[in-house]
């Protein structure tokens, strides 16, 4: 919502400097031309298209770097499904106010290994054990998978009702990976009221 | 021409300051009495949450979590705060707390701030 005020504001507040400017100049430079009683519709125009279209470039710009919990941009994603007799959720924070819907990795170099760190809140009325696993049908390219390891530190743990785990997840790229340039697939966690 | 090129550059300042004027851009903090402590003290925590001219927000729900130095994060409660933005809250720590470094989170609005302190763990008695 705040990101929108601020484009709408910067947008206003650049028509507003460009309508104001050939004022600023025609005061200055008591120039007749830029009077405003000579202004034609034509003119105007040209003004308020022209403010009008930066003013929407920065608060296009704005829009995009805004942003208090800001994380790398990245060109993968990840969805995430959750499964299971108990009632849970995964949250960026401790605090569980923000759902995690999609894991965002940044780019993965052969070799290298990325983490992602979200929290597992038990929102049911008993323990909840979970394992974690991604459906092969998901993957784009289909054969992906092969060049990939996933991990999590949640192993042989559980969450008691209305606590909640913090979880690292690793995402390992062989160092043999070829021609793939981008990938997707979903991860599935499944949670379950009794140790699997 | 001239009386509706002032009008119109009258309204669009007129809505741009209408738009700041209602625009919060909020911010919290979070603090605790003391930065170390023993099992089953009680840790008082608060804050204050507050818009962009500096005044507190009143009314608002923070959401207070505690977590341990192993991610486990105790039941999440809230605190409301007051007319002067500011909240306040006691969390007691269990008697079966690990020792090590706990962070506290609150948040709200969107928002949130952290502040991290000390369980020490208290040897009751050693036999030799």
């Amino acid at each position: 919502m705040i990101r929108i005020l601020r484009f709408g504001v910067i947008v206003l507040s650049a028509v507003t400097l460009g309508l104001l400017a050939p004022i600023g100049i025609w005061f200055l430079s008591k120039a007749k031309s830029l009077a405003p009683e000579n202004w034609t519709a034509k003119f105007m125009a040209i003004i308020i298209a022209v403010s009008g279209v930066t003013g929407g470039a920065v608060g296009v710009y704005d829009y995009m770097a805004f942003d208090p919990e800001a994380r790398s941009v990245s060109i993968y994603s990840v969805g995430i499904v959750l499964e299971g007799d108990v009632l849970f959720n995964v949250y960026w924070d401790a605090t569980a106010t923000s759902e995690v819907t999609v894991l965002e990795w940044g780019e993965l170099e052969p070799g290298q290994t990325g983490n992602v760190t979200f929290y597992i809140k038990n929102e049911g009325f008993s323990n909840l054990y979970a394992t974690m696993s991604w459906t092969e049908g998901s993957w784009d390219p289909p054969d992906a998978f092969q060049h990939f390891d996933l991990t999590w530190d949640f192993e042989d743990k559980f969450v008691k009702p209305s606590f909640g785990q913090r979880v690292r997840l690793q995402l390992h790229v062989h160092s043999d990976i070829i021609g793939i340039e981008g990938f997707s697939f979903d991860i599935v966690i499944t949670g379950d009221n009794e140790p699997f | 021409m001239t009386s509706w090129i002032w009008a119109l550059i009258l309204i669009l300042i007129v809505v741009i300051w209408i738009i700041w004027k209602y625009v919060i851009i909020p911010s919290i903090t979070v603090a605790t009495d003391k930065d170390s402590y023993d099992r089953t003290e009680d840790v008082q925590i608060g804050g204050a949450l507050k818009d962009q001219a500096d005044a507190g927000i009143p009314a608002k729900t923070v959401s207070i979590a505690v977590e341990d130095p192993g991610g486990t994060v105790y039941p999440v409660f809230t605190a409301v705060t007051d007319a002067n933005g500011d909240y306040s809250a006691v969390w007691e720590i269990p008697d079966d707390a690990a020792g090590g470094t706990y962070t506290l989170t609150v948040s709200a609005l969107g928002i949130s701030a952290s502040k991290t302190f000390r369980q020490m763990i208290q040897i009751v008695a050693i036999q030799v």
